[in-house]
């Protein structure tokens, strides 16, 4: 399995905080739209201390970027749809 | 109905007076008729606040909607609507909130919260899925809305919440509700009504999700609508600019204007110029959940008497608009009290309106020194700030200014109403004397929770062309006999007044279903995608035209409250002033709309909804073509 780095490239500064990718993501793997099950996570709190983070589980498949409308999260190798 | 599929299924009731907390089925016939958020929030309120009841009582009951997109990936579906009796109005109080708790109140597993009665010392309520507890909150009570929230988020771990500042604990007639340090339920004092139940705030956490039901037919009009949304050259506007982008426009048409609604602002574009705004006040750009657009904005302060001042402003160029109501001088200026507005959680156009109010008054003698407690009011941000400083407090002007423009003007007497600009209590948004022929204007009139443009928004901000007008209409699917009668006469080829139900109906049903209604979003949609998509996403089959009745149904529901409550033709009229001054703006004088011109097209308004011309109130037949034969017999009852 691909590493998230390898096909992701993110961009902190550009998140406008929209939790599309985490929508997506759920969705994409539970059928579920569910921000707390999503595999790569957004701290709009300032809480995590970093902004945009993956969990274990991410698969590195790039379906969040697609669904990111701000440039902050940067397809480098193309995922899968 | 299946539960889970686009509804949680559930509506939570929580009394506060006794800590008890039921859950009960939200049935398909409610959803069906009413939709979700705002529509269903409104039913509820109507069958479950007692006519006459006062608003700052146990009696009020507070309720949260999330409909049925909310949680999902469909463009700025995180709007949910907080619905009340207005403590400013004493009408419908409907407000509502973009970024909301509503997302992870779906995930919990209930589409609506109700709450009745009052806690007898602060409390904050947590809703962890099934685990709701009430909690005391004397160690918040006081706190502004920022240290609050990060209190919570510090005690609760990862939780959305949502909470009132001092200004709803002081009972202060127009305080907002705040969800997460950025969405507010900003307008008609809901904010009060929380303050009043003793309720601090309200902590979220769901984990169940939410599911669809036709997944792949969900996914493909989303990912259309989003793709339409990415492409189009628009979005980097908005995302950029907001509201900014249109203030030129706003300014040359008198929408916008200066010092209490007394003079054109022609010079606004020049001192709130787009060109500083991205240079010295946007930091970046600011998105709801689940919005591509960003429309909202973290502000970073470069330079200057706040360098280094940086926070989330729900909307910049409309904080313009309501800061120039009490004369604030620049954008820095603005900046700041919006900073104290949000952290004491108020409503930023009413205490804008408000103040503006109390200079003008001080101006003319109406108020002196005596009553400001020493205080000199000038047009400028060192003299809002210390207004709303008052009003919090409750000092001296600040106690009768915290009570709303009508109140004041009951208690200030010497002919101060001359100067009070609202409609049915609400300060106004935007003037109506330059483009009445807007339905955004117009539909400041008619809206039932007072002067706002979201029931009304369409395209018609600015000028545009009969033939765009149109489409619009076709898109809503206009009944062909009503666009005939639409495109026959005013100032801009339509008839505003007739356009304005059409409009109405159709944003309260989209407000209902959970996504955001400004432009920037609403237009990707249609009737045709909208019914498509909730289909989609809750597995109930209905129709575009079942939707616009729904949402003509939701209106009359919203405008049978306020009858109720003794709202008449009398409260769809404009205020005073905008009937007896006229306005300079670019040297071109804006006669005063006539008081002839003002009820024509209340009349024809009333007449495409099929209402009472005399009374403003709608028909018994209208009511029963509706389904709401019951409404109908109260409305009977009551004496016109």
């Amino acid at each position: 399995m691909r590493a998230i780095e390898d096909v992701i490239k993110v961009h902190p500064e550009k998140c406008a905080g929209c939790m599309s990718c985490q929508l997506i993501c759920s969705f994409t793997f539970t059928q579920s739209f569910n921000l707390l099950e999503a595999y790569i996570l957004i701290d709009v709190t300032g809480r995590m201390g970093e902004k945009v983070k993956f969990t274990d589980n991410c698969t590195a498949c790039g379906i969040c970027a697609k669904y990111c409308s701000y440039g902050a999260l940067e397809v480098k190798g193309g995922g899968e749809k | 109905m299946k539960t889970g599929y686009g509804y949680a299924g559930n509506i939570l009731y929580v009394n506060l007076t006794d800590g008890s907390v039921r859950k009960e089925p939200l049935g398909e016939d409610l959803a069906r008729d009413f939709i979700g958020g705002m529509g269903i929030g409104g039913k509820l309120a109507y069958d479950l606040i007692k006519p006459g009841s006062d608003s700052l009582s146990p009696d009020n009951v507070l309720t949260y909607g999330a409909g049925p997109f909310v949680g999902t990936l469909v463009p700025g579906a995180s709007k949910v609507d907080a619905i009340g009796k207005s403590p400013l109005i004493g009408f419908l109080g409907v407000a509502g909130c973009g970024n909301s708790i509503g997302v992870m109140l779906k995930y919990a597993g209930y589409d609506h919260l109700v709450i009745t009665g009052r806690a007898e010392t602060p409390v904050y309520l947590k809703i962890f899925d099934d685990e709701i507890q009430v909690h005391d909150a004397s160690h918040l009570w006081g706190k502004g809305v920022w240290e609050t929230t990060d209190a919570l988020w510090e005690e609760l771990g990862d939780c959305w919440v949502s909470c009132i500042g001092p200004g709803g604990e002081a009972l202060v007639r127009y305080a907002c509700i705040t969800d997460n340090k950025l969405g507010m339920y900003s307008r008609g004092g809901l904010g009060a009504v929380m303050g009043s139940k003793n309720l601090k705030a309200i902590a979220v956490r769901g984990t169940k999700g939410i599911q669809v039901a036709d997944g792949r037919r969900f996914k493909k009009i989303v990912d259309e609508v989003r793709e339409n949304i990415d492409k189009s050259r628009l979005t980097g506007m908005w995302r950029q600019l907001g509201f900014m982008m249109a203030l030129d426009g706003y300014s040359a048409t008198g929408l916008t204007l200066l010092k209490n609604f007394s003079q054109g602002y022609e010079e606004l574009p020049r001192l709130f110029s787009q060109q500083e705004y991205t240079d010295r006040i946007l930091g970046s750009p600011y998105a709801c959940t689940s919005c591509p657009v960003g429309c909202k904005a973290t502000v970073n302060v470069k330079d200057g008497k706040y360098a280094g001042l940086s926070f989330n402003i729900s909307s910049p160029g409309a904080q313009v608009i309501w800061h120039t109501f009490s004369g604030v001088e620049n954008w820095d200026e603005v900046v700041k009290c919006v900073e104290q507005q949000d952290i004491y959680g108020l409503d930023s156009a009413a205490v804008c309106g408000l103040a503006g109010f109390a200079i003008e008054l001080y101006e003319r003698g109406i108020i002196t020194k005596e009553d400001t407690g020493g205080l000199e009011l000038r047009w400028n941000g060192e003299t809002l700030r210390a207004l709303t400083e008052k009003i919090v407090r409750r000092e001296d002007i600040g106690d009768i200014l915290a009570e709303g423009i009508v109140r004041a003007c009951e208690k200030l007497g010497k002919g101060s109403e001359k100067y009070a600009m609202h409609v049915k209590g609400l300060n106004l948004a935007l003037d109506l004397r330059g483009r009445i022929s807007s339905t955004e204007v117009f539909g400041q009139l008619t809206n039932p929770r007072g002067a706002h443009m979201d029931r009304a928004t369409s395209l018609t901000f600015t000028p545009r062309k009969v033939e765009s007008i149109k489409n619009y209409c076709l898109g809503i699917k206009v009944p062909q006999e009503a666009i005939e009668r639409i495109f026959t006469d005013g100032p801009e080829g339509f008839n505003v007044a007739r356009l304005t139900k059409w409009v109405e109906d159709y944003n309260s049903m989209c407000i209902s279903m959970g996504f955001c209604n400004r432009p920037a979003i609403a237009q990707y949609f249609n009737l045709e995608i909208l019914a498509e998509l909730y289909s989609a996403a809750t597995g109930i089959e209905i129709s575009p035209d079942e939707l616009l009745k729904a949402g003509e149904r939701i209106f009359n529901m919203h405008r049978a409250f306020n009858a109720r409550e003794g709202a008449r033709r009398r409260d769809d009229m404009p205020p005073r002033r905008t009937m007896s001054e006229s306005l300079v703006i670019s040297g071109k004088e804006i006669p005063p709309l006539s008081e002839s011109l003002v009820n024509q097209l209340l009349d024809e308004y009333y007449d495409e909804r099929e209402w009472d011309k005399e009374s403003g109130i709608a028909t018994k037949q209208k009511l029963v073509s509706l389904g709401l034969d019951s409404v109908a017999e109260d409305l009977a009852r009551i004496k016109i």
